[in-house]
């Protein structure tokens, strides 16, 4: 493994590097301590610590408005959500970088379009076609739509292929194992780093998201965590103090995600390497 | 992998419930299910309280509400409308846009003539939700405006009166200035903000004009309009603003208000709750900017109710909802949830700050609403005013020239 | 690679999912901008109306073109400075600098935290009157330093840059991280054995096997780039901020088509002519990227 660099230029990099994380801690490390702040306390005090720690905006969002009914549906949602999208886009993505065929470089091109225009403008015909499949109002017709929105995946996965060593493959033929079987027992398990890397990702997109669960969740009983935290931030001084305790609580889930997946990154490692 | 499918068919079992959540139930036991749509979070308080009064009153409907954001309402809204899956009842804006053209055109709106009953509104109210001679929707008792919001506390303090004409108005700002805090706090990034400031110089400079304007006699290129952004644009020279009130957005004006920095911030109406939140300790005061011989002029634009889809599955239940809309007593809950102003007989305002917001003499018309109502067939006006007034401030526009765009974007009937 | 025709198996599921709820509804999206529309009602066919409107119409080529120029300016600043940094960032953190697991963690915490709240901050920091910043400059008698920020025309857009950079660069840092996890071991030990110092061990046996990752992120960010709209929405609001220098081609569709917070008026056919601009725009230099890189790495 690398050797622990000492050396005076490592010293810089990490002052650099924490002036810069400075920034996030900053910020984010204030917006935890402000959930904890009664709103005149916010007002005049807005950056140092809470006079009192008060605990009325985690009641509110929790006792009165029930956000934690919204927290379970994003978690499920994200989560369904994401095992669908990485098996799909990583098979599409294997199959569009190991095999050679024609008109591969175009389905290539035509994989990437889905990142090229906004929503919103496709947002009537989407409706209808979601709504003739009786798929409005479903967690299932989201999932699909998270599964089918593989652009950004499906390139990443695509990418990371490309880069697999024929040997590998050629061997495995060899050993008599099918497609599939190579592909799910072989080269998956390599790829951990990038999967854990899609997923992290794509968690934080489709937790955040907001639009799609506008238009097709409209369901209150339905309705997503960043969809509930909305009612505070349209009525944004209304009720800013609500927003710290929301986004705070919003922010756990993702983080816990993060730590746990990094760990596997970590671990990927030793499964990544390739010895030829 | 058969581990990793056996739990995700697992996982896909145990929620399987929620996809059998799927379709809009329309009848829930014996109970009709409505639907209604609102257009911001804001008003999720009112409806919210207005629905239960009506559900206690109607056993035998159960009404569910679904609050859009503001930017995507109208776009979802006719989504909805083209899919043929439109809400029982839904907000628009009426006659201020041109929502209610577009929606009758299509045939969307039930004429609800004769079947509500609207006799008590004002004219105003009942032009915003009439079209072609015809009721499509139900009218609204708030009234929206602008005012000019003080800190009670700090006017008393330092010993400041509320000015009786505009010329003590000018002086108040110079004096608040001397005494080493913002006269007005004014959201320079916000070009509605902007507007709404916009909007009192002009009622209190040259109400005269407006007048002409709204029947058509006035055109946008008149030095009266152009006189008025050359106020608004010097006051900001003079640091009547704070100096840097071009990097200040809407929660950043109102803010610097609640926090003291600023004595004065002139918001719309419906902002004496954000306010009065904000800072529950501090006492809040609000006139209007009087004219120059001692009226009180206010800009006034009324708000519009609901309409009813036409091809509604429950005609007869969504037809009552509607009827309950119109009373006295939904309207009174409305006002109240809002703390807003009252423009119908028999509702009293929603608190004593909107008292304050209507005590005027001088009822106008909003320069926006020039500017939507005398828009020349496939021009928009508004856009460009909603572009480009806070370059006004930049110097990268000029009123003269503005004023000669948006006047070419104008048609003058009757001139 | 193989000539097996197993790819169809693999390939076929995403394929229509995909193409039934991504590219019809685009295709009806490029139908729309040949027609004039609200979205209700008559659809008047106007041929390419809209798209002389962008392109040739005064006030709105003006627009078209600030907005494109901005886009363009981040793309450049996206691709020549942000990758680089990103780059540096994923190799010090893959060198276990002293506290890199905290680095990792707070270089991506931005980009979880929802574009709305990320508005939010930049209040909390730059508002000229109760921002953070300013508050500082003051008490620390630094008077010079104070500054309107967002509403300063100068250095607004650098401002509203590096919000977005501070929000993104942990994904495209990831990304780099991941592929250099997969480097082999004994080719860059070999190196070290050889004697190369930490640059030529980089620049000559690390960075050729960042390919994928780089491309990625290029690729990537070129269309991030062209496509900005939630941190700007936020920030500059839809106007694009003060004197237009936070206008982006997506605000600009998303205004025309929709209208704005407090009367929408919609024009469908229109927005839906500005968004084929972007995406034509968009495709055309994905479509040259990925040449260049095809050609240059020969794949």
């Amino acid at each position: 493994m690398y050797k622990r660099r000492q050396g005076f230029g490592s010293w810089i990099a990490v002052i650099v590097l924490t002036l810069y994380c400075l920034i996030a801690v900053v910020l984010i490390g204030n917006m935890i301590i402000s959930s904890f702040k009664t709103k005149q306390d916010l007002l005049f005090n807005t950056f140092g610590f809470p006079a009192k720690i008060s605990l009325e905006n985690y009641r509110q969002i929790f006792v009165t408005d029930s956000l934690y009914k919204n927290f379970f549906n994003s978690v499920i949602l994200t989560m369904l959500s994401i095992a669908s999208l990485v098996f799909i886009s990583s098979m599409s993505a294997y199959g569009l970088s190991r095999y050679r065929f024609k008109g591969r470089q175009a389905l290539e091109m035509y994989f990437l379009l889905g990142l090229m225009f906004p929503i919103q403008i496709a947002i009537l015909p989407l409706f209808i076609i979601m709504r003739s499949l009786n798929l409005t109002n479903t967690f299932l017709g989201m999932i699909l739509l998270y599964t089918a929105n593989m652009s950004f995946s499906l390139f990443i996965f695509s990418q990371f292929f490309k880069e697999l060593p024929d040997a590998l493959h050629e061997s495995a033929i060899i050993d008599g194992a099918s497609e599939l079987t190579i592909f799910w027992k072989i080269m998956m398990p390599i790829s951990k780093p990038v999967i854990f890397t899609v997923m992290t990702v794509s968690f934080v997109q489709i937790w955040n998201d907001f639009y799609l669960p506008l238009v097709f969740l409209a369901k209150r009983s339905l309705h997503t965590l960043t969809l509930a935290i909305y009612q505070y931030l349209a009525n944004f001084l209304a009720y800013w103090n609500f927003v710290f305790a929301a986004a705070t609580f919003a922010l756990i889930p993702v983080i816990i995600v993060f730590l746990v997946f990094s760990d596997q990154i970590i671990s990927g490692l030793a499964a990544g390497s390739i010895k030829e | 992998m058969k581990k990793v499918l056996v739990v995700f068919l697992f996982a896909l079992v145990l929620v399987s419930p929620l996809f059998a959540a799927g379709q809009k139930a329309t009848l829930e036991g014996d109970k009709v299910v409505l639907t209604i749509w609102e257009h911001t979070p804001q008003f999720e308080l009112p409806l919210r309280n207005t629905l239960e009064r009506f559900m206690e009153k109607n056993s035998d409907i159960k009404v569910e509400y679904e609050i859009k954001t503001p930017d995507n309402y109208l776009s979802l809204l006719t989504t909805a409308i083209q899919a043929g899956e439109a809400p029982d009842l839904f907000w628009h804006h009426g006659t201020a846009t041109t929502d209610m053209a577009n929606l009758t055109r299509q045939g969307a709106l039930m004429d609800l003539t004769n079947k509500v009953d609207v006799k008590a509104y004002s004219q105003m109210s009942r032009d915003k939700v009439t079209w072609e001679g015809k009721l499509y929707q139900t009218p609204a008792a708030t009234i929206d405006t602008r005012a000019a919001f003080y800190n009670k506390d700090l006017f008393a303090k330092e010993g400041w009166k509320v000015p009786k004409t505009f010329a003590e108005f000018e002086t108040l700002l110079a004096t608040i200035k001397g005494a080493g805090y913002i006269p007005l706090s004014l959201a320079g990034r916000d070009n509605w903000n902007i507007l709404f400031l916009f909007e009192p110089i002009l009622a209190a400079m040259h109400p005269d004009w407006i007048i002409e304007a709204t029947a058509g006699k006035a055109r946008i290129d008149d030095p009266r309009v152009i006189a008025a952004m050359e106020k608004m644009i010097e006051w900001g020279k003079k640091g009547y603003y704070g100096t840097l009130f071009l990097g200040v957005d809407e929660a950043g004006q109102y803010l610097s208000f609640s926090r003291g920095q600023a004595a004065m911030t002139v918001a719309g109406s419906w902002t004496t709750t954000t306010l009065t939140n904000n800072n529950p300790d501090m006492k809040i005061g609000a006139f209007q900017i009087p004219t120059r011989d001692g009226r009180k002029p206010i800009v006034l634009t009324y708000a519009a109710g609901f309409s009813v889809y036409s091809k509604t599955k429950y005609p007869d239940q969504a037809l009552r909802l509607a009827k309950y809309l119109a009373t006295v007593e939904s309207q009174q809950i409305w006002v109240d949830g809002l703390g807003a102003i009252a423009g119908l007989d028999g509702v009293n305002s929603g608190s004593e700050l909107a008292d304050e917001i209507a005590d005027a003499n001088l009822e106008l018309e909003s320069f926006y609403n020039i500017l939507v109502l005398g828009h020349a067939e496939g021009k928009s006006p508004t856009k460009v005013w909603e572009e480009d007034n806070p370059k006004l401030f930049t110097g990268t526009v000029t009123p003269r020239n503005f004023v000669k765009t948006l006047d070419s974007m104008m048609s003058y009937p009757n001139l | 690679m193989t000539k097996s025709k197993a790819y169809i198996g693999f390939i076929t599921p995403g394929f229509i999912l995909y193409t039934v709820f991504m590219i019809v509804p685009l295709g009806f999206a490029i139908y729309y901008s040949f027609f004039s529309w609200s979205g209700m009602g008559a659809m008047d066919f106007i041929g390419f109306d809209n798209f002389k409107r962008i392109f040739f119409e005064p006030r709105m080529s003006g627009i078209f073109r600030n907005a494109l120029g901005n886009n363009f300016r981040y793309m450049a600043i996206a691709i020549f400075v942000f990758i680089p940094i990103q780059v540096g960032m994923a190799y010090l953190i893959h060198l276990k600098v002293h506290g890199h697991n905290f680095f990792r963690l707070m270089i991506f915490l931005p980009y979880v935290i929802s574009p709305s709240i990320v508005g939010f901050f930049t209040l909390l920091v730059f508002d000229p009157n109760i921002g953070m910043l300013n508050t500082l400059f003051l008490t620390l008698g630094w008077t010079n330093l104070v500054s309107a920020w967002f509403g300063s025309p100068d250095i607004a857009f650098f401002l509203l840059v590096g919000v977005i950079g501070w929000n993104g660069l942990g994904v495209g840092m990831v990304i780099i991280l991941a592929n250099m996890k997969n480097i082999p071991e004994d080719v860059v030990e070999a190196s070290i054995i050889d004697g190369a110092t930490v640059w030529q061990r980089f620049w000559r046996v690390e960075l050729p096997f960042l390919q994928p990752s780089i491309i990625n992120v290029v690729v990537l960010s070129s269309i991030f780039a062209l496509t900005q709209f939630d941190i700007p929405f936020i920030v500059g609001g839809l106007n694009g901020g003060i004197d237009g220098k936070l206008d982006f081609l997506n605000l600009m569709f998303f205004r025309y088509t929709f209208g704005d917070a407090y009367f929408g008026e919609t024009a469908l056919g229109f927005g839906a002519a500005i968004s084929v601009v972007v995406f034509s725009i968009i495709f055309m230099i994905a479509l040259v990227q990925k040449l260049v890189f095809n050609r240059l790495f020969n794949r």
